[in-house]
């Protein structure tokens, strides 16, 4: 596998930004994937935790060695401590720049990964959970599944966590909280019923026909959002004629990169079995 | 603009190895191809040399070239036990750029420049692959083999220099006529009648490496019918960034000025 640190110009973001890249290769101690295929390379955009950064996945957790399984390319951006939305007053519009400017502009660059929306895939780790269940609801037409790991930062389900997995505001207590950073809005209760509502989004789309991604949840009973992944598959499940296929898996386990790392390459094996148990 | 570190394992290095690629804005390999630029480092260098030592990236962005710069050790870019870092550079180099990034290794558009070893490696490669580069550069690095007393072998220490370790000898009469000959390259292309890349040698007055410079560029320059349209320049300054960083600027221009053409 290739390994890329990059540093790239990104228009929505007005700044150069961090992100690291895998891409397939055969060779290496112990590695004996599949080879890089003739047509393109399934693509699996995945998202940091909070005060996490581009390298987070590269250096905590085995996704290289599961990415070279399946030739998969993984590309892993940088969104500080955003949330993958659109913070307040531009200061990072992450959710634009991941959903509008990163596919082509990363595709531009390395012309093998996929376009294809059923070889394209997002998740992520605690807030990058978030960040790709917002994403991936909001933006169905861009990936065909989604992967959800110990994620409390969900709206509306975030106050639903048994104790506040958020990182601390750099002005503390003194400052706007991150909340009123990411939305602009004191409570998430305010949200409800909007555009960041994962719920009442993933209802619209049913509504409005667009395609339903794949779910992947994975959460540990010790986890502080364990209660927001529970509510969050009785959701999904509670939909009629259950458009969403959303599997959801629990064990003991707690908010750490150990459990993030063993479901992690759950998650990339679910990928593809599923993908073979399709056809 | 990306600016791309890359770790890779190469086949013919059999190692993981560091890369450097730059691309200009908005750079989309569906688009028109655009050159490539490959530069190889001085000895006791790796692919900073070239990143710390010149703006490259001003080239890249003004000249609309793709930059690639890997790491080769001391190896003088010959193929070596420990490495075959010739081949790395002229063959499996230019599959992984098109593999990854849909860089084009047509030979109009492939370029090679390099400075003090890289330059002797430059034209090490530039000869004995002459058919995959449209023009080479070398900054201040001459013919190190084949002749001797054209180049100390031997650190004031006494014991063998860089070049010596990496050709496996201190006796470079020895190598006339062999692969790490460059007299003996440029005549073997001639000889096979390949396509030749224009040549550009650069060397600064002040460099102890002026005597060898110049040696290399007469015997260029000899070569019947001038095959290699060769151009030696002897500037102001020594063997430093400071005084090839003008010439760097002046190569990228050409670039941009032949693929312009097209």
């Amino acid at each position: 596998m290739v390994l890329l640190q990059m540093d790239y110009y990104s228009q929505v973001l007005c700044r150069m930004t961090e992100l690291a890249v895998i891409l397939p290769d055969r060779v290496g101690v112990g590695m004996d994937g599949v080879l890089p295929s003739e047509g393109d390379y399934p693509v699996l955009w995945l998202l940091h935790p909070g005060a996490g950064d581009a390298f987070d996945f590269p250096r905590f957790s085995g996704i290289e060695r599961y990415a070279e399984k399946y030739g998969l390319a993984v590309v892993m951006p940088s969104a500080g401590p955003s949330r993958f939305n659109n913070m307040i007053g531009h200061v990072g519009d992450y959710f634009d720049f991941i959903s509008q400017e990163l596919p082509a502009a990363m595709r531009g660059i390395f012309p093998k990964l996929s376009a294809d929306r059923r070889r394209n895939f997002i998740a992520g780790f605690s807030m990058g959970g978030g960040g790709a269940i917002t994403l991936g609801i909001r933006r169905p037409d861009l990936y065909s599944a989604i992967g959800i790991i110990s994620s409390g930062s969900i709206i509306p389900l975030e106050d639903l966590r048994t104790t506040n997995g958020k990182p601390p505001a750099p002005r503390g207590s003194e400052g706007p909280s991150l909340s009123e950073m990411h939305y602009g809005v004191k409570t998430s209760e305010e949200l409800i019923g909007g555009e960041w509502d994962v719920l009442a989004v993933s209802k619209r789309n049913i509504e409005d026909g667009k395609p339903c991604p794949r779910i992947f949840c994975a959460v540990g009973l010790s986890d502080h959002a364990y209660v927001v992944g529970k509510t969050l598959r009785d959701h999904f499940w509670a939909l009629s004629g259950r458009p969403y296929a959303f599997d959801f898996f629990e064990e003991e386990g707690a908010h750490s990169w150990d459990f993030c790392d063993k479901w992690l390459a759950s998650f990339v094996d679910w990928l593809f079995e599923r993908e073979k148990g399709a056809k | 603009m990306a600016f791309i570190q890359m770790n890779i394992l190469s086949r013919c290095l059999a190692r993981r190895t560091q890369i450097c690629v730059l691309l200009p804005e908005e750079y989309n390999a569906k688009d028109a191809p655009i050159p490539v630029a490959y530069l190889l480092h001085g000895a006791g260098s790796n692919k900073t040399d070239w990143l710390l030592g010149c703006p490259v990236i001003h080239y890249v962005r003004q000249c609309k070239v793709a930059v690639v710069i890997p790491s080769c050790e001391l190896s003088f870019y010959c193929n070596q036990d420990y490495g075959l870092f010739l081949d790395y550079i002229a063959l499996e180099l230019p599959g992984l750029c098109e593999e990854y990034f849909g860089i084009t290794s047509a030979r109009e558009m492939t370029y090679l420049a390099g400075a003090s070893m890289g330059g002797y490696g430059t034209f090490k490669i530039g000869f004995t692959y002459p058919e995959k580069y449209n023009a080479v550069l070398s900054l201040g690095g001459g013919n190190l083999a084949g002749r001797d007393g054209i180049m100390p072998s031997l650190k004031p220490d006494g014991t063998p220099r860089a070049h010596c370790v990496a050709f496996h000898t201190t006796d470079m009469a020895s190598l006339r006529d062999t692969e790490y000959d460059l007299y003996h390259l440029a005549e073997e292309a001639v000889k096979n009648k390949k396509p030749l890349p224009k040549t550009y040698f650069v060397c600064g007055t002040e460099d102890g490496n002026v005597e060898n410079c110049r040696h290399t560029a007469d015997y260029m320059k000899s070569l019947q019918g001038d095959p290699f349209r060769f151009e030696y320049r002897e500037i102001p300054g020594g063997h430093d960034w400071e005084t090839w960083t003008p010439e760097v600027k002046k190569f990228f221009k050409k670039i941009a000025e032949a693929s312009h053409c097209r």
